[in-house]
């Protein structure tokens, strides 16, 4: 179980504030809101990329650890520059562990990519080996944030396909991250509406569907 | 033929010069060296082509040897500056305080002088060739160690290194992988690029009296003996020194720029 | 308008360490936009759609090289020729706020497009009045404008000469629903009359409602060009192969 109390990002006038959420092992939850709410921030500091102000996240109870592979990883809308430049694909692929071959074949990685540089692959591959590269480390949840927002609708498709299939198998929890209503009502079994950053200001209100949400989820896990 | 191409024969051609210079200094052994007084200032001929001087010394065989000891000279120069400046740009990276202390040293060196520097430093030093050899490399290393600095912290910022840091890699596997290859070119080409600094400011401080010994065939020492002969028309002991200085310099100028052509990766596409 | 002949773009990469190698990014493109109209040009990061903006534009990395021909109202566009088409009869609209100057205000920045275009006077109330901004914004730095606001200072900048053709490349990326409806409503009024938008983004969804015709990119290909209307339902009315796949896979319809 992923948890999420009381997350606040920013001081005087604070990101966002107050978010709680919980995700269990093998769901799929989409967090919808306009741009520039903190929904990146957000996803950030779920992954351990990014010190909240106040709150705190726990992994089957425990805070995240500080060293070693985190088990919620982050997922890039731009896994490009998530990647070493002067390494190529093979490399980075078994940077955390060696290659698993059905994983790969499961993703949809082409063999004859491995000797490429990143530069040298199409949007939508690149997303791929960032999955693939995330996924060798074995973690327990992954936050994609807005990973197919600049691909186009077959290889979104395809690669949504592909990673609820794997989700699935594995029992990863997944927080999708999305502009995209359609996408989000799509690929997750429910959708967190209420994220609009400083409209949490004041703690959340009753009558916002968010939280009911969460303490119902969180409850019957 | 393409641009890494032409970049590798440039490096070839440059790298050939040097150690042409090498060699022959080492072949011509003591000619430059030993006076012989029947020849005196003697204009170029096919037996002397770069002439004598007024003892008789062949010129060019004295200018193989000076260049020789302009590429050592350099060589320990560059390197001792490399170092610092490397040095200097990893207390940056230790943390803020660090950063602030380092930053503040290389801009107070950038703020004198470099000129008066290298003469004071040596002229304190007693000079001789470790003293020139200390304060080239003491007076060159701030703009290198700046340029370390904001390749360090833009490498350390990388989104890349911030995710290999969540798929748990060490600190040591870090720097050693991703950060220290990054920088290893920006080290190579500020060296090659410091080389020709190296070797002009070494000429200069000895022209000038603050470096080399006069007893050893330096270029500086060249240069400054000709100027006593320059007026009576001896043209030759200026002309060849201050020539073969200039090429060896450009030579180290294209071996900068052609390894820069290769291992930046903005420029080696084209 | 606009015509591309057969236009190709190769770029020069290194297979190997020192062999050289053409890496063909636009292959074969032909294509006539005419005036009154919206194109839209769809296909994913990788598919070549802004190194085709940047092509008409002539603003082409050094290792690039072009066959065939981009003729705009008859005339073929070569390096700088003819002087004056490019950045006045064709503006760009970039993705980036980055291309606007931090160190200036909104307002001295729109008077300096004015001049470079050839108008000496500029109100840059007017100007952000046209893409319903107000004039306060004017006093802003780029700092301070939000991703929508931004967007439509560069489409001010961009629409100021006039120009009769208007390349927005991906103007709606990031934007939420609101701000892009206004930026897709601003698009649609500059092909009007003897005017025309080419709209280049991967969002099929977004531009279906405003524009013409829908031109399909699929690694440097065109892979199929479509009237917009054409797009409901289960597709039946497309031509192309990949059109009706296109379509097919937004999450919208199938999700296939």
């Amino acid at each position: 179980m992923l948890q999420a109390n009381h997350l606040t990002v920013g001081y005087e006038r604070p990101l966002f504030s107050e978010f709680s959420l919980c995700l269990a092992p093998g769901e799929c939850v989409g967090l919808y809101g306009p741009s520039g709410t903190g929904k990146t921030t957000l996803g950030r500091v779920l992954s351990g990329l990014h010190k909240p102000t106040a709150g705190s996240v726990l992994v089957n109870a425990k805070p995240l650890p500080k060293k070693g592979f985190r088990p919620v990883q982050y997922l890039y809308q731009n896994p490009l520059q998530a990647m070493n430049p002067r390494w190529r694909i093979e490399r980075i692929l078994t940077e955390v562990a060696p290659l698993d071959h059905d994983l790969m074949q499961m993703i949809g990685i082409e063999q004859e990519w491995l000797k490429r540089f990143p530069h040298e692959l199409s949007g939508g591959q690149l997303q791929r080996v960032s999955i693939l590269r995330a996924l060798a480390g074995r973690p327990e949840y992954l936050i994609a944030d807005e990973i197919t927002a600049s691909l186009d609708p077959i290889s979104q498709a395809k690669l949504w396909q592909a990673l609820q299939r794997i989700a699935k198998q594995q029992q990863i929890g997944v927080l999708v991250i999305s502009h995209d209503q359609a996408l989000l009502s799509k690929v997750c079994s429910r959708v967190l509406n209420g994220f609009e950053g400083n409209s949490f200001d004041h703690g959340a209100s009753p009558d916002e569907p968010v939280p009911t949400e969460l303490t119902q989820a969180c409850a019957s896990a | 033929m393409n641009g890494r191409v032409s970049a590798l024969y440039r490096i070839g051609l440059a790298l050939l010069l040097i150690v042409a210079v090498l060699v022959a200094a080492a072949l011509a052994g003591d000619v430059g060296v030993r006076a012989d007084f029947m020849n005196r200032l003697s204009a170029p001929s096919w037996l002397h082509p770069f002439g004598t001087d007024q003892m008789g010394r062949d010129m060019l065989a004295r200018s193989l040897h000076g260049l020789a000891l302009s590429l050592w000279v350099g060589l320990l120069a560059a390197s001792l500056s490399v170092l610092i400046s490397t040095l200097v740009a990893l207390t940056s990276a230790l943390g803020e305080r660090a950063d602030r202390v380092a930053t503040f040293i290389t801009d107070a060196m950038l703020s004198m002088p470099h000129l008066m520097l290298l003469i004071l430093l040596s002229f304190a030093m007693g000079g001789g060739t470790s003293a020139v050899i200390l304060a080239v490399a003491i007076s060159h290393w701030p703009r290198l160690a700046r340029v370390l600095r904001v390749e360090l912290r833009e490498v350390q910022a990388a989104t890349y290194v911030e995710a290999s840091y969540a798929l748990g890699k060490s600190r040591l596997f870090i720097a050693w992988s991703h950060i220290l290859p990054h920088l290893a070119p920006h080290i190579l080409v500020g060296a090659l690029l410091m080389f020709p600094h190296a070797i002009l400011h070494e000429a200069g401080l000895t022209f000038l009296g603050f470096g080399l010994e006069p007893s050893r065939p330096a270029i500086g020492v060249m240069l400054s003996d000709s100027m006593r002969h320059i007026s009576a028309g001896r043209w030759w002991l200026a002309l060849f020194p201050g020539l073969m200085l200039m090429v060896l310099v450009l030579a180290f100028e294209a071996l900068g720029s052609a390894s820069r052509r290769l291992l930046t990766p903005r420029e080696a596409q084209c | 308008m606009l015509t591309l002949s057969n236009y190709s773009l190769t770029l020069h990469t290194y297979a190997g360490f020192l062999r050289r190698v053409e890496t063909p990014r636009l292959s074969e493109l032909n294509l006539t936009v005419h005036p009154g109209e919206l194109v839209a040009i769809i296909g994913g990061s990788g598919a070549g759609k802004s190194l085709l903006a940047h092509s008409i534009m002539g603003l082409l990395p050094n290792n690039a090289k072009q066959y065939g021909q981009i003729a705009f109202k008859g005339h073929a566009l070569s390096g700088a020729y003819p002087a004056g088409v490019r950045g006045r009869q064709i503006a760009l609209m970039p993705q980036e706020i980055g291309h606007l100057d931090p160190l200036a205000k909104v307002g001295a920045q729109i008077r300096w497009a004015g001049r470079r275009v050839g108008l000496t006077d500029v109100d840059p109330a007017a100007c952000l009045a046209q893409v319903g901004l107000s004039k306060a914004v004017a006093d802003l730095y780029p700092s301070a404008l939000s991703g929508g606001m931004a967007r439509r200072v560069l489409m001010a900048l961009a629409v100021l000469g006039k120009p009769d053709l208007l390349i927005a490349d991906e103007p709606t990326v990031g934007l939420d629903s609101a701000n892009r409806e206004q930026i897709l409503q601003l698009l649609r009024g500059q092909a009007q009359a003897q005017r025309a938008a080419l709209v280049i983004t991967h969002d099929l969804s977004a531009v279906l409602p405003l524009a013409d015709r829908v031109v399909m990119l699929d690694e440097g290909r065109l892979v199929g060009v479509e009237h917009a209307h054409a797009f409901l339902e289960e597709g039946e009315g497309l031509q192309s192969h990949h059109a009706r796949a296109l379509w097919q896979a937004l999450p919208q319809n199938g999700f296939c």
